[in-house]
């Protein structure tokens, strides 16, 4: 296995081992279901590593496709478009440019296709962390290390945001104090990949 | 509201094959999901592919006019609920003859959502789709905030006119501009006299108190524009049009096409009640109807009310409105 079909092997293990934190997260202010999404990322990401062929490129595009048939919730709809922006998006370089390139991408694509910004209580609140650590940083390591550190002061801070988006939205003030169950997802990835 | 059901959580399921039993030669199921349905000749040679979709409980929308003259595929959620990516996805890998693919569907979050989605993941495949939103309930948001009405019962001439010139063998960039032409020119606006129960709920998610009605109320209970005491049929119909009218800009020596839907439970004797006042306004407004169409169109489960779509036509788009069709559940010799 590369390092990168490892990484994501890595980070399918830790959204299982943390369904149940994301769907206690999830109940308070959502539909509760983002436990079983995040099973089901996890499924697409494991189908995507079965069919990769070590073009990073056709691997990051699979793996999103897999994504968007395994897991077809509004959710599971974002993080593959993180994954086929992020495809669109990387190059012949090396890693570090690339997962600069690849997350700075699904940064963008999630915020146009989930029509939301940033403070809004959303996942982006611990992606834009996450991205922007990334951009700073001068080896993979490092990155790596800053951009989960970023992610989770990210979601933490969610929680005292209002929420805008989803049903989080219609009930408001309820969801304040828990931090965002999307924005912990997205926490969760960054510390599965750091070394 | 009593149903006949049997599980409800199944209802949308059993009524698909139910559906699919009743026209096994106008319509096929895609790779064996219900979900995913195109006509029974799909891909049609050489055409432009008409895709839409959208949640369930607004028979005929969307399935309905799957067919000759009309639509090729159409991706079907549960009640209320956007179909996902994959299953929009597959229908228009399905009804891809190489033409494009164009999607027309109402203006929703999730179905946009999950469209948008849908539409790059076909590019990365090599399919090119277009889109074009029905966004016609002039209740649903201002003048000069178009862009955020919802769509309802006017998508019906979205479908009549791309479907009318996909089939005639247009390009797909001539009928993505001649449907744009068609939604430009469509408005609607409804009044609801009761809510609706979704079967896997089973108790009304909103409220129409007895006696009363809301203009403008959503086919899923958005909230309307004015809430009062039941009025006449007449009354009723002189706010509907004449705020239609004024959203439109309708001139003496214009042309329309009127369609007259029941969002349910409303007979179609009211619904010619209906007709017969817009028809007199219309025409005392110097306007002239070219073609009427008064039934079921655009429903809302079991929800009493109806709802009045105007389209502003010119020859072209009228010759388009009069092209024959044969779908499921809309003929028109």
């Amino acid at each position: 296995m590369s390092s990168f079909t490892t990484s994501i092997e890595t980070v399918a293990a830790a959204l299982e081992s943390n369904s149940k934190r994301f769907e206690e997260l999830d109940s308070v202010a959502g539909d509760g279901d983002l436990g079983i999404t995040a099973g089901n990322i996890a499924k697409g990401l494991r189908a995507g590593v079965a069919g990769a062929t070590g073009d990073l490129k056709a691997d990051l595009m699979l793996i999103g496709r897999e994504i968007a048939k395994n897991a077809p919730s509004t959710f599971g709809t974002l993080f593959a478009t993180g994954f086929i922006r992020a495809a669109a998006a990387v190059t012949e370089a090396e890693a570090l440019t690339n997962i600069k390139l690849g997350v700075a991408a699904a940064f963008e694509g999630i915020a146009a296709r989930g029509k939301a910004a940033l403070g809004e209580r959303t996942l982006l609140d611990a992606l834009h962390p996450a991205s922007k650590a990334l951009q700073e940083a001068s080896d993979l390591k490092s990155g790596l290390n800053a951009a989960a550190a970023a992610a989770r002061t990210g979601a933490t801070a969610t929680a005292l945001m209002a929420p805008k988006h989803g049903r989080a939205g219609w009930i408001g003030e309820r969801a304040q104090g828990n931090e965002d169950a999307g924005a912990t997802v997205i926490a969760v990835v960054f510390e599965a990949l750091q070394s | 509201m009593q149903k006949i059901l049997n599980v409800p959580t199944e209802f949308v399921n059993e009524m698909l094959e139910g559906i699919l039993e009743a026209y096994p030669n106008q319509l096929k199921a895609v790779d064996g999901d219900n979900h995913a349905l195109v006509r029974a000749d799909a891909p049609v040679a050489g055409k432009v592919g008409i895709t839409t979709g959208g949640g369930s409980g607004h028979l005929p929308l969307f399935l309905g006019y799957v067919g000759k003259g009309m639509l090729d595929g159409v991706a079907v959620g549960d009640v209320f609920q956007s179909p996902t990516a994959e299953q929009m996805l597959s229908v228009t890998k399905k009804v891809d003859a190489g033409a494009g693919v164009l999607y027309i569907y109402g203006n929703y979050g999730g179905d946009v959502f999950n469209f948008d989605f849908a539409a790059e993941l076909a590019a990365a495949e090599g399919i090119r789709v277009e889109t074009v939103l029905g966004a016609d309930d002039v209740a649903s948001a201002p003048r000069g905030e178009e862009a955020r009405r919802r769509g309802i019962a006017g998508i019906f001439f979205l479908y009549k006119v791309a479907g009318a010139a996909a089939a005639k063998g247009l390009s797909l960039d001539d009928v993505v501009a001649v449907t744009k032409k068609a939604a430009a020119q469509t408005r609607t606006m409804g009044v609801a006299l009761s809510p609706v129960t979704l079967p896997a709920v089973g108790h009304p998610t909103f409220e129409v108190k007895a006696g009363e009605m809301e203009i403008g109320m959503g086919i899923h209970g958005e909230p309307g524009i004015r809430k009062s005491k039941l009025e006449t049929a007449d009354q009723i119909t002189d706010e509907l049009v004449s705020t239609i009218r004024k959203d439109l800009d309708l001139k003496s020596g214009e042309k329309v096409c009127v369609l007259v839907n029941s969002l349910g439970a409303t007979p179609p004797e009211e619904l010619y009640i209906i007709f017969r006042q817009a028809k007199k306004l219309l025409t005392g407004y110097g306007v002239s109807v070219a073609r009427a169409y008064v039934g079921e169109f655009a429903t809302s489960l079991e929800m009493a009310g109806a709802s009045i779509s105007v389209i502003r036509v010119d020859d072209e788009l009228l010759s388009y409105v009069n092209t024959p069709v044969h779908t499921p559940f809309f003929t028109q010799a």
